[in-house]
């Protein structure tokens, strides 16, 4: 039992936290160690006011970002968000790599099956890159040419596009075999209004997504607890649509 | 010393190499741990095997562009610190951004003439400015995770609830993408079309395994065509 919120928690999420808790501490250490140990040895220790001089601009810009970002990606990453968090790239890797292996598994977000999906897709995919880092470490020479070229440079601009277009036909598209939410697309509809009115009129919003993601969630939720309630958006089963009770 | 005398030493090499390998070892645990929860739970050796290769295919070309950032970013600190910086809670705009502001707050205004204490500095301020979120989850993201996941088992509601997430999801960030340029919109939806063609064409050839790469390949021709589309309008 959790103490806290009183309910049965699945042996793999407790398992799943702690894991992710204690190796995340180990890692934050490291971070730290590593430039003390590597600063010792070579005897080049900024001074504390320097560190601080280039910090504060870094911790006023970059802390209510990673705050959004810690609050509002947990639900779908699940127990994956310690790896995810610690390997970064999480809006443009980690959180695809999830909603992509969920949607193959049709495991279902904030749930134990989903969050293990959502691990063990982000496992994977956080070794590759590492893997990858390395090669093009080695490789690093022969392949800068091909890497800077205008093509490359280009096509990398629009990774983002191109990875939530497919990602996102994957929701409108709906699986009629089992359980699906009849008028599911009209939860998001408000929240992606007012985020394009954002995006026009905010110029820094492309840089506040995380803030942006939480108050769309909140809104969504809003949204479809007063559809649910109505019975305008309701789960249903079977290509018919029968009722679920 | 200078900066790029202390930056590029094997001993950071070495120091660098331990911290990949301790976060390749939590991730292999990981892997090994959801593997076998979800067998417990049913999944059978394909759909995991699906979710493996997907998600290995999937990486290689988002990783690419992390390599390429990291030819930009080893020109200005140094080749280790890139590695390091990029494979641990790294963004190549974040980093770029930390190093020069902590160059910066040493009073220099650029790496080649910076001395070796600034690349403590770098790495010092690097590691603070990027920290937050991690500490973050340590400390709260139990509670946080417990408490969505109770709400997500009340019921029918509960699964609306637990779909509100991906939907919320894709409300706030696919719309920037329609104030961008006309370059971003058709990338888009020429990745969309070519999702549901790859569907299509899974179903209708009976080759199932189509659909573990459908978003590798979108991806991969979704950012070809954007060079297209760039060569047209642009």
């Amino acid at each position: 039992m959790d103490n806290k919120n009183n309910v049965q928690v699945d042996p793999f999420i407790n398992w799943a936290h702690t894991f992710g808790r204690i190796f995340s501490l180990i890692i934050v250490v490291y971070m730290f160690a590593m430039p003390t140990i590597y600063c010792a040895i070579n005897n080049c220790f900024p001074s504390f006011k320097e560190v601080l001089t280039g910090a504060l601009p870094l911790v006023s810009l970059f802390w209510p970002i990673a705050f959004s970002e810690a609050i509002s990606y947990p639900p779908i990453l699940g127990s994956s968000s310690y790896l995810s968090f610690i390997t970064g790239n999480v809006m443009n890797l980690k959180l695809p790599c999830a909603i992509n292996a969920q949607k193959l598994t049709n495991a279902t977000p904030n749930t134990p099956e989903g969050d293990a999906v959502a691990l063990l897709a982000n496992s994977i995919s956080s070794i590759t890159t590492m893997a990858i880092i390395v090669l093009g470490m080695f490789l690093m020479i022969p392949l800068q040419p091909v890497l800077q070229s205008p093509a490359v440079q280009t096509a990398t601009k629009y990774m983002l596009p191109a990875m939530f277009g497919c990602l996102m036909l994957g929701f409108i598209m709906t699986n009629k075999e089992g359980t699906w939410i009849k008028n599911k697309l009209l939860i998001p509809l408000p929240a992606a209004i007012i985020s394009l009115i954002l995006y026009f009129t905010w110029s820094r919003a492309s840089m506040y997504q995380g803030v942006i993601v939480i108050l769309s969630i909140v809104l969504c939720i809003a949204v479809a607890r007063v559809l649910w309630s109505k019975g305008i958006v309701k789960v249903v089963k079977g290509p018919n649509g029968d009722p679920v009770e | 010393m200078t900066f790029f005398d202390v930056a590029n030493l094997p001993l950071l090499f070495i120091l660098i190499g331990i911290g990949i390998a301790i976060v390749v070892v939590m991730a292999i645990l990981s892997a090994k741990k959801a593997y076998g929860r979800l067998q417990e739970a049913g999944y059978s050796k394909d759909q995991l095997s699906t979710v493996i290769k997907s998600s290995a295919t999937f990486s290689v070309v988002p990783s690419i562009s992390i390599v390429v950032g990291l030819i930009s970013l080893s020109a200005l600190i140094g080749l280790p610190w890139a590695w390091w910086r990029l494979s641990v809670i790294g963004a190549v705009t974040y980093e770029a951004y930390a190093a020069t502001a902590a160059m910066q707050a040493m009073g220099y205004e650029s790496f080649a003439t910076a001395s070796a204490n600034t690349f403590g500095a770098v790495m010092y301020v690097m590691t603070v400015g990027i920290i937050f979120g991690i500490i973050f989850l340590i400390i709260a993201g139990k509670p946080i995770m417990l408490g969505y996941a109770k709400q997500g088992k009340k019921g029918t509601w509960g699964t609306v609830f637990n779909n509100c997430f991906m939907l919320a999801m894709f409300a706030a960030l696919i719309p920037n993408y329609f104030t961008q340029n006309l370059v971003y919109i058709l990338t888009f939806f020429t990745s969309m079309l070519l999702g549901l063609l790859i569907s299509i064409l899974a179903k209708k050839t009976g080759a199932a395994w189509l659909n573990q790469f459908n978003l590798a390949i979108c991806l991969i021709l979704g950012m070809a065509m954007s060079v297209v589309y760039t060569n047209i309008f642009a």
